[in-house]
């Protein structure tokens, strides 16, 4: 089951390294407007509200018990 | 001069306009951000009505791993996106007019030329959407074998082309020059002619040809 956790920090560093791009990108070349700025507090604010969200949740998640449908499917094989 | 537009822009260059595409070259990127939205929305709000047993124990890891990445990626799809469209801009100043094209994340294009380059502007619009909002595309042309500028998506088309002949008119006055571009028109050369005709001591004196033949020497 760590696997599984494992894997979606691997997926959520990629994520990362690209919204760095991405910001890099709005910071270096934006233009004398508030528009790239207010689009970026934006995107991380919706980001971060997500992560959190996502990680209130697999907090709570059990990591250890398999539920039925698993068991269900496990038994017919 | 306290804020800069792009590198080259020199002291007492002043920015008359910036152009940037309108928001509905981004519709069919914001209509696929949207639909997975709502599909991630309904997987959240109807599944677990559905299929509880999916929203349970280690399934639910699972759930809330997938719709995790399903909003993280389609947020930054969109804003990928937004960004190379924000980035993508046409400039025109007092003395040039830049053209910069953010193509993707690290390829970037930055076209510029001075305002007595300029030969025609045009502005054209098609279809029932661009007519309603009041888009278009806008042409610049070039002299020489310089390629064209083309701004696609343009807000209002024809105002902006306007703004760039009154631009590179007043320009050309500052500076003097004649121009066979749109600060007469596309016969202004004919008219300078006349007027010189008719004036010729303002006619500047025009050295002898001096071609030799290499013809006669074959002979």
């Amino acid at each position: 089951m760590a696997i599984l956790l494992l894997i979606y920090i691997i997926v959520c560093l990629i994520w990362l390294f690209w919204a760095g791009i991405l910001t890099y990108l709005v910071l270096r070349y934006r233009y004398p407007d508030k528009i790239g700025v207010t689009m970026l507090l934006i995107f991380w604010g919706v980001s971060i509200a997500i992560l959190v969200i996502s990680a209130i949740f697999l907090s709570r998640a059990d990591w250890v018990t398999v539920p039925p449908f698993f068991n269900s499917v496990a038994a017919t094989y | 001069m306290s804020v800069k537009y792009f590198e080259s822009q020199q002291e007492g260059e002043e920015v008359v306009l910036l152009i940037r595409r309108h928001i509905l070259a981004l519709a069919s990127v914001m209509a696929i951000a949207f639909l997975i939205y709502l599909i991630g929305l309904i997987a959240v709000f109807v599944l677990p009505f559905i299929a509880p047993v999916m929203v349970k124990g280690f399934a639910l890891n699972i759930y809330v791993i997938l719709i995790s990445l399903l909003f993280l990626f389609n947020t930054i799809f969109l804003f990928n996106n937004w960004v190379l469209h924000y980035l993508h801009v046409a400039i025109l100043t007092t003395e040039h007019f830049v053209e910069i094209n953010q193509m993707g994340l690290f390829a970037r294009k930055v076209s510029e030329m001075t305002l007595e380059k300029i030969q025609d502007v045009s502005a054209s619009q098609k279809g029932l959407l661009h007519t309603m909002f009041d888009i278009g595309e806008v042409v610049i042309e070039t002299a020489g074998e310089a390629p064209n500028f083309v701004i696609e998506f343009a807000p209002g088309p024809n105002k902006i082309s306007q703004q760039i002949m009154d631009t590179e008119r007043s320009y050309c006055e500052m500076h003097g020059i004649r121009t066979t571009g749109v600060s007469g028109n596309a016969n202004n050369n004919t008219f300078i002619q006349q007027a010189n005709a008719m004036n010729p001591q303002s006619q500047p004196e025009m050295p002898e040809p001096n071609i030799e033949y290499p013809g006669e020497q074959w002979k």
